[in-house]
């Protein structure tokens, strides 16, 4: 996925919003949702964690499908070293910029 | 079963890239499936559902928004995209023009609404489906009497010989009606429709108990236990869904019967029953000549059509026509679909009937949409420039009648959602009134109150149609001469003009709003009479009607006069107990209570002993009742002349009547009755030398009218009054007067029946006016209807008056900048500009009022004059605007436009 040219990293607020839930545990797209408090929605959660894996913050694994329904086999999210670092950083900057964030 | 979500993830592989299926779509559904899955495990129905709406809703939002990023990227589908353009600019234009969005939305709601409530009648009623597996294969078997032509059914004895002999018909069955009463342990008695049918019926309609066991042929033999299958709805109300129910027992008449099965819910075959039990008819015991009746039904066998069967049954007709001359001659049996062996009633004439209600009612959406059309055109006439923008810019001619199609389509797409809405209560509430007076309270199984989905599809095409008619009439019109229009143009002074079409159809629909609120004042009348004549003499809201009636014995021949001498025994003690009750005021019987259809005969009076020479004028057709001695006494209706009825009236011989007074009025021209004497002399019982042999009867007293439905006839509304004999009617209506409400003293007169008679049946217990009600509640509602047509075509007929009228003022802006400018008064301005569309509206007011004062009768002479000034007044409200506009007008504005 990723790009042969060097890009610019960004980390919108949803996405850093991902990286802090991931930080604990790896969780599945609804279990983010149910998570975040509302801040995540439904219908938009997989288009941003599509995007943040494009980005290399995050990594999801294929469970085995379940047996005898039929069903889909479900991915699981865990935050990459990158995504870690950028969280570290994303915060460490805020805190130095705005106090109230470390608080 | 497929898990859930399947078909959405079928909908995303359609729509999105491949790469984005493993991403975005599937994480999502295997998500929503083990959340699914999670709820099934611990039994959550409910959240199970609400996971499946929720989810599929946001997944669905999510693949629509990330299928409309991916063809934006691409590009897309250019014709997608300005169609994505014209909804929303239709959107805008339904905000800006709301005048026009509520009338257009009305009135092709109205438009809709009546074809979904036509459509729905017609499926439901002229062609039925049976909702049972292989439902068209299964068949009835009715006997065609060639010598009248009419239809009766077959015997048992024909039952017997075709389930013997027929082979096109697989698993023939039969079955017949009664009504007993049924008692589950210490609960009063309530009169149900229970169905002795063949066993075969359960392999027929393809259905299974859902506990126990059905039907089977060794429960028709003779003395077999009585055993009974209960419905499901009998399951849950009498037996609490109890799971051991089988085996339980139910008295049905009078005899005790276990139940063997509970069918699942909603079965109410043959027609609308909840208990079935074996039909035990041996041919044996009866002559044929008294043979039962019976409904004969079966399965095509696998092949087998209609046709293919009638021959074979059209050879045991005639073999058993010619075994047995005497019985069946002129019958002929006839294979038909089951529904029409029922209802033979619903076909042949009324169904050319609701074909063309049907039809009518397209019409309609063509007639309003017509007018909708013309407020179309008219806005976009006032979009001239915007659309000769466009087609200098390269719209095309179809672009540009595309947009209008659409922004017709929008509007007709926000009138079928009411439309939608409104049908489901309107045809709830016609279901109800149809079934109270065709089927009284036994529905078949077959029919719903609900607007199938069939329906629903006839009504997106209608909305389709209205759209063609509202965008693409417009459409045509105001692009027509684009080119030449383009060249010419300038503002204040277009090149389009309403054309000869428009005229008429303005003329038209101002004389249809002139005539509709005739029908609604005439029924409104008549609603208005109704509620008089349940008043006049009597207060129905204190009494409570009963209909009587007994079970018969389960034997042959049991219904002779030991029945009858029970039957009135009981009813009796029954009114004796009644009378015995606090709270009671009186108790009386009759054969028919007033509010009722009474029966009506042909009778001639006795002219002093002289020959009667003119027959006609002497024979009259007046209703009839018979009552019990206090009658009058209970109903609080005083004897206004001679006396009321005594024990001696009740004599053999004594042959004494009570007349009212439209009796009084009509046979005697408002003579003294009191000592005349009368007879019946109905053509069928004269003897061939054509003199009557009916005795005659005195008349000793006159009463008042009361209690007599406002539609019958004067000569139905003459009344004569026969004491009731002990004995000789069956069955009998009761009528309480009790000091409380009538309703809340059911439950005690069901119970006093119980304790009387077990078998004493109580049915159709009503208060008086309700009794009445049917009648009035048909003629509500058709008020409503005809209201709401009114209100559509008023408020049609005053928005196309205004849009004439603004377009015309706006068509001639220059023109009438320049009169201004040359001395041109006020009132030269008006006449100039609504000469013409005034004439118009006084035409169609004219022809509307002449219309309506030919369709309605007696004194709506001053009512339609009032009427016809109430629309003068409102069409001139419609022109204030338009013509203060006009008058606005500023020469320089006007001649700016050079």
């Amino acid at each position: 996925m990723a790009g042969s040219h060097p890009r610019v990293l960004t980390l919108s607020p949803k996405e850093l919003l991902v990286l802090e839930l991931l930080r604990e545990q790896d969780l599945y797209g609804l279990q983010l949702v149910a998570v975040s408090s509302g801040r995540l929605k439904r219908g938009t959660v997989y288009v941003t964690l599509g995007r943040m894996e494009e980005k290399g913050y995050i990594t999801s694994t294929l469970e085995a499908a379940p047996s005898g329904v039929g069903g889909l086999p479900r991915r699981i999210y865990a935050a990459t070293p990158l995504g870690r670092r950028m969280f570290a950083a994303w915060t460490s900057g805020a805190k130095q910029l705005v106090p109230e964030v470390g608080r | 079963m497929k898990p859930p979500g399947t078909r959405l993830r079928a909908l995303a592989a359609r729509l999105l890239p491949a790469s984005t299926m493993d991403y975005l779509v599937d994480p999502a559904i295997a998500d929503m499936q083990a959340e699914y899955e999670d709820a099934s495990r611990r039994g959550l129905t409910w959240r199970k559902r609400w996971i499946c709406i929720r989810d599929h809703f946001a997944f669905f939002k999510m693949i629509v928004a990330h299928g409309r990023t991916v063809t934006k990227m691409n590009v897309g589908w250019t014709p997608l995209r300005g169609l994505s353009l014209d909804v929303r600019l239709a959107l805008r234009l339904l905000v800006k023009h709301i005048g026009l969005t509520v009338v257009g939305t009305v009135a092709m709601a109205f438009a809709i609404c009546s074809g979904i409530v036509a459509f729905e009648f017609y499926t439901q009623f002229m062609h039925p489906a049976l909702p049972l597996d292989g439902g068209a294969r299964i068949v009835g078997i009715v006997m065609v009497d060639t010598a009248n032509h009419a239809e009766r059914p077959p015997t048992l004895h024909d039952f017997v010989a075709w389930r013997d002999a027929v082979t096109s018909v697989q698993d023939l069955a039969a079955y017949r009606d009664r009504n007993w009463n049924v008692i589950v342990g210490n609960a009063a008695p309530e009169p149900v429709a229970v169905a002795e049918i063949s066993a075969a019926t359960f392999r027929v309609v393809r259905e299974r108990p859902v506990l126990g066991r059905p039907l089977v042929e060794a429960d028709e033999k003779a003395g077999a236990p009585w055993v009974v299958l209960i419905g499901h709805d009998v399951w849950q109300s009498r037996f609490e869904s109890d799971p051991n129910a089988i085996g339980r027992e139910v008295r049905l008449g009078n005899v005790p019967h276990t139940i063997v099965g509970v069918m699942p819910e909603g079965f109410r075959f043959p027609l609308a029953h909840s208990f079935w039990v074996p039909l035990r008819l041996d041919p044996v015991n009866y002559p044929r000549q008294q043979s039962p009746a019976l409904r004969v039904f079966g399965r095509l066998a696998p092949g087998a059509t209609l046709q293919a069967a009638q021959p074979e049954l059209t050879v045991l007709g005639a073999t058993t026509a010619a075994a047995f001359p005497d019985t069946h001659a002129h019958l002929k049996p006839r294979v038909v679909p089951y529904i029409e062996s029922i209802f033979r009633s619903f076909s042949a004439d009324s169904a050319t009937e609701v074909f063309w209600g049907n039809l009518l009612s397209v019409l309609l959406v063509f007639l309003v949409c017509g007018n909708v059309a013309l407020l179309m055109f008219a806005r976009a006439a006032t979009r001239e420039n915007e659309i000769l923008v466009r087609a200098a810019l390269g719209a095309g001619r179809g672009r540009i009648i595309g947009q209008l199609f659409v922004e017709a389509l929008v509007l007709a797409t926000v009138a079928a959602l009411v439309a939608v809405t409104s049908a489901q209560l309107t045809w709830h509430a016609l279901f109800a009134m149809v079934t109270e007076n065709v089927f009284g309270n036994r529905i078949p199984f077959w029919l719903h109150s609900s607007v199938s989905p069939g329906t629903l599809l006839y009504a997106g095409f209608l909305t389709l149609v209205a759209a063609a008619i509202a965008g693409l009439l417009p459409g045509l019109k105001v692009t027509r001469g684009l080119g030449t229009r383009l060249r010419q143009s300038g503002p204040g002074g277009g090149g389009l003009r309403f054309g000869g079409i428009w005229t008429v159809l303005i003329v038209m629909q101002v004389a249809v709003m002139a005539i509709v609120p005739t029908p609604v004042i005439a029924i409104y009348g008549d609603v208005a009479r109704w509620a008089r004549a349940a008043n006049a003499g009597l207060v129905p809201e204190q009494y409570l009607a009963a209909t009587i009636a007994m079970d018969r014995d389960r034997v042959p021949g049991g219904a002779g006069a030991t029945f009858q001498g029970r039957f009135t025994s009981a009813t009796q003690e029954l009114e004796r107990r009644l009378e015995t009750e606090p709270g009671v005021r009186g108790v009386t019987i009759a054969t028919v209570l007033p509010l009722m259809d009474h029966p009506s005969r042909q009778i001639e009076v006795d002219e002093g002993g002289a020959a009667l020479v003119d027959r006609s004028s002497s024979h009259r057709r007046v209703s009839s009742a018979s009552i019990a001695l206090d009658f009058f006494d209970v109903l609080d209706t005083p004897i206004l002349s001679g006396r009321a009825f005594d024990s001696g009236d009740l004599r053999p011989g004594a042959r004494t009547v009570i007349v009212n007074q439209s009796f009084a009025q009509v046979v005697f021209g408002g003579n003294n009755p009191i000592g005349r004497r009368l007879r019946y002399s109905d053509l069928t019982q004269q003897n061939a030398a054509g003199s009557v042999n009916e005795p005659w009867h005195q008349v000793v007293g006159v009463v008042g009218d009361f209690g007599i439905a406002p539609e019958e006839r004067d000569s139905k509304r003459a009344r004569v009054y026969h004491p009731l004999v002990p004995g000789g009617s069956y069955p009998l209506r009761m009528a309480v007067h009790p000091t409380g409400a009538p309703l809340l003293f059911a439950s005690r007169l069901r119970s006093s029946a119980r304790d009387v008679e077990p078998t004493l049946q109580i049915s159709e217990v009503a208060r008086f006016d309700q009794v009445a009600a049917a009648g009035a509640r048909t003629m509500t509602l058709l008020f409503w209807l005809f209201l709401a047509l009114a209100v559509v075509v008023m408020l049609l007929s005053l928005t196309g008056i205004y849009a004439v009228l603004s377009f015309s003022a706006s068509r001639r802006t220059r023109e009438v900048g320049i009169r201004v400018a040359l001395g041109g008064g006020r009132r030269h301005v008006i006449a100039l500009l609504f000469r013409r569309p005034l004439m118009q509206i006084g035409l169609g007011i004219l022809i509307g009022l002449l219309v309506a004062d030919r369709l309605s009768e007696g004194d709506m002479v001053r009512v339609i004059a009032l009427y016809g000034c109430v629309v003068i007044a409102v069409s001139l409200l419609a022109t204030l605007g338009p013509v203060r506009r006009a008058l606005r007008i500023q020469p320089l504005d006007a001649l700016r436009a050079e």
